[in-house]
């Protein structure tokens, strides 16, 4: 028998970095400075938001370099970016560079200036846990509670420990897999998290788990 | 005063159960407030409303407010637009005077906090005067700080350096620093006398005893009377408006007791609008929440056309009455306001004249704006959020890391 499924809340502090960028080069630039942190939460805490302002780009450096740069192409690939396959930041900070790398090549290239007022402002996101006070020991069990946990804990525990953010022990796939379910295992990690709601990623995690409870 | 339980139903219960368990875990500590006003403008309203419930939760919240002279708040003003980007000499002068006045409140000040809040520049400097081993302290910036006087900027940073943390309300705020700075945007309370929900006979009766005629459109900026708000610049959008669409003009306000600008700008307001019965010019006294609220609340348009802003709660409180707000887009305005979803952005007298007819002839769009707005503030900038994040940073000043289990 393995330890109890214990459902974290996650409460972020925003800080800010004193950084700035203004065009493509100082994002760069900062891009390949800034903590792990700062570009989890660049890339993360819209999700919240994307909850009451669907459809919303899913990070804020896409967001940034179409409306602020104009640059809509190089933004729809910074937005479309198969987030879902990434395991690391450095993963994630590479996908990011390289685009910028290439554009910065291009001889006789645009080089768009954000307007005064809108240059991209780097924040970083402390993480406070705190325990929602559920946990689960069966299928049967988190299927139950799933559907109750507040919200920002079904993102901590689906976002963070893919990405290394958090101990890969709070990933809900990885705690089927060592019960020895990795047919549920397999089902949760096949979902996109990043295509959807977090009510609507909820609601596909508790079918996934009770389509093989109910079997 | 309102207690924790009664934001349920606005905010979810799951909310205010992260503020319990948040509060257990600071339980009895001191947490001791700064700032220069007990009333006026929204420092003092924020911590009217925000120690109750922070005792409520099990701190030991204060609130000490510090003393001056006319000269010292003549300082403290120069340095305000200084900060804000207006041209303010800042002399040898003004500095001792600051420094000494900061000295002479040590007299009205027994005890320190577990932790200690000071709030804008004015009582910056008590820093000097606290062991900072004994106790932990954060200084709290609610001002926009996108383009500060050089000289007054490189004075203030050799005090704001020697706390542990800096609170901005906005990104574009943060600056170099050796400090962490906290990100925390500011909030309104949804059950002060300024938004609750009013009957109708109150709000009738308001408009009623100001003269506004309700059948006819309503455009309304509520703010203190300051150069920064401009007013003038909302009268000569109104006056462009009123070429070819029928409106009145609300501009209602009070002052605060650390601004000595304010009757100087009430006086050109005046002037400007002289003459136009459709103008009403509103001075009103400290505690006329109620009256803000109706006005706001009878209002077709509201606008804040600021030139600077630390944040511009007088947003907030619009949008979460659901009214269609025309904002110029500075300081902490822009995390309010999306343009054209949540309100309408503006940079000129002419862009705001130009948006206020199209919204008076709109009234559809002007009724989505104002639903969307309303929903952002509730997710974002009621005072239950605007608690949980002060509890964060006077955790975060205890337990260092980027990971915090509690």
């Amino acid at each position: 028998m393995t330890e109890p499924f214990v459902f974290r809340l996650q409460l972020t502090q925003v800080e800010l970095l004193g950084r700035r960028a203004g065009n493509i080069t100082e994002l760069r630039h900062h891009l390949k400075e800034i903590p792990d942190t700062s570009i989890y939460y660049h890339t993360h805490h819209r999700l919240r938001q994307h909850v009451i302002r669907s459809p919303e780009p899913p990070n804020d450096f896409s967001y940034w370099i179409t409306k602020a740069l104009g640059l809509a192409k190089m933004g729809e690939a910074f937005s479309s970016l198969p987030f879902a396959s990434y395991r690391s930041i450095a993963e994630i900070r590479q996908a990011f560079l390289s685009p910028l790398d290439a554009f910065l090549l291009e001889e006789n290239g645009h080089r768009p200036q954000a307007p005064a007022g809108m240059e991209f402002h780097f924040l970083d996101g402390r993480t406070f846990l705190l325990p929602t006070g559920l946990e689960a020991r069966t299928p049967e069990e988190f299927k139950e509670v799933i559907g109750r946990t507040p919200i920002g804990s079904i993102q901590y525990h689906v976002f963070a420990p893919r990405l290394g953010m958090a101990p890969p022990e709070y990933d809900f796939a990885a705690w089927f897999e060592a019960r020895g379910r990795e047919d549920i295992a397999r089902d949760i990690r096949r979902l996109d998290p990043y295509t959807m709601t977090l009510e609507t990623l909820r609601l596909n995690i508790l079918k996934k788990v009770a389509d093989h409870v109910a079997a | 005063m309102s207690r924790l339980e009664d934001y349920s139903p606005i905010v979810g219960a799951d909310r205010i159960d992260v503020l319990r368990a948040l509060g257990a875990r600071l339980s009895g500590r001191i947490i001791q407030n700064i700032n220069s006003t007990a009333v006026g403008g929204g420092v003092a309203e924020i911590l009217t409303r925000m120690t109750p419930l922070l005792k409520e939760l099990g701190v030991d919240a204060r609130w000490d407010v510090i003393r001056g002279n006319e000269r010292f708040f003549a300082v403290t003003k120069a340095m305000h637009n200084g900060l804000h980007g207006v041209p303010s000499p800042f002399t040898e002068d003004d500095r001792r005077v600051f420094r000494e006045t900061n000295r002479d409140n040590l007299e009205h000040i027994s005890t320190w906090g577990d932790f200690v809040f000071i709030h804008d520049p004015q009582p910056i400097a008590l820093i000097d005067e606290i062991d900072k081993k004994k106790h932990r302290c954060a200084w709290r910036c609610h001002i926009d700080f996108t383009d500060p006087q050089p000289d007054i900027w490189h004075f203030l940073k050799g005090y704001i350096e020697s706390y542990e943390a800096a609170v901005f309300s906005a990104p574009a705020f943060a600056r170099p620093l050796r400090i962490r700075q906290v990100l925390i945007s500011p909030s309104i309370d949804p059950l002060a006398d300024k938004n609750k929900e009013l009957p109708k006979e109150v709000i009738d009766e308001v408009c009623s005893r100001f003269g506004l005629d309700r059948c006819r459109p309503i455009v309304t900026q509520i703010s203190r009377f300051d150069f920064l708000k401009d007013p003038v610049g909302v009268i000569r959008a109104y006056k462009m408006v009123k070429r070819h669409t029928d409106c009145q003009l609300v501009l209602a306000g009070g002052g605060a007791t650390d601004d000595p600008e304010g009757q100087k700008v009430l006086d050109d307001v005046r002037e400007e609008a002289a003459g136009d019965p459709d103008v009403f010019v509103l001075f009103l006294p400290p505690g006329s929440d109620i009256e803000i609220n109706a006005l706001q609340r009878a209002s077709t348009v509201v606008l804040q056309k600021s030139l600077k802003e630390g944040f511009g709660l007088t947003v907030a409180e619009a949008l979460w009455k659901a009214k269609p707000v025309i904002a110029g887009a500075v300081g902490g305005i822009p995390l309010q306001i999306t343009h054209k979803f949540s309100g309408i952005l503006t940079y000129t007298i002419e862009g705001t004249a130009f948006w206020i007819k199209q919204l008076l002839n709109t009234p559809r769009f002007a009724s989505r704006l104002g639903r969307n707005g309303r929903e952002h503030v509730r997710a974002n900038f009621l005072i239950t959020r605007h608690v949980r994040d002060y509890l964060l940073l006077f955790l975060s000043l205890e337990r260092p890391g980027d990971l915090i289990v509690l």
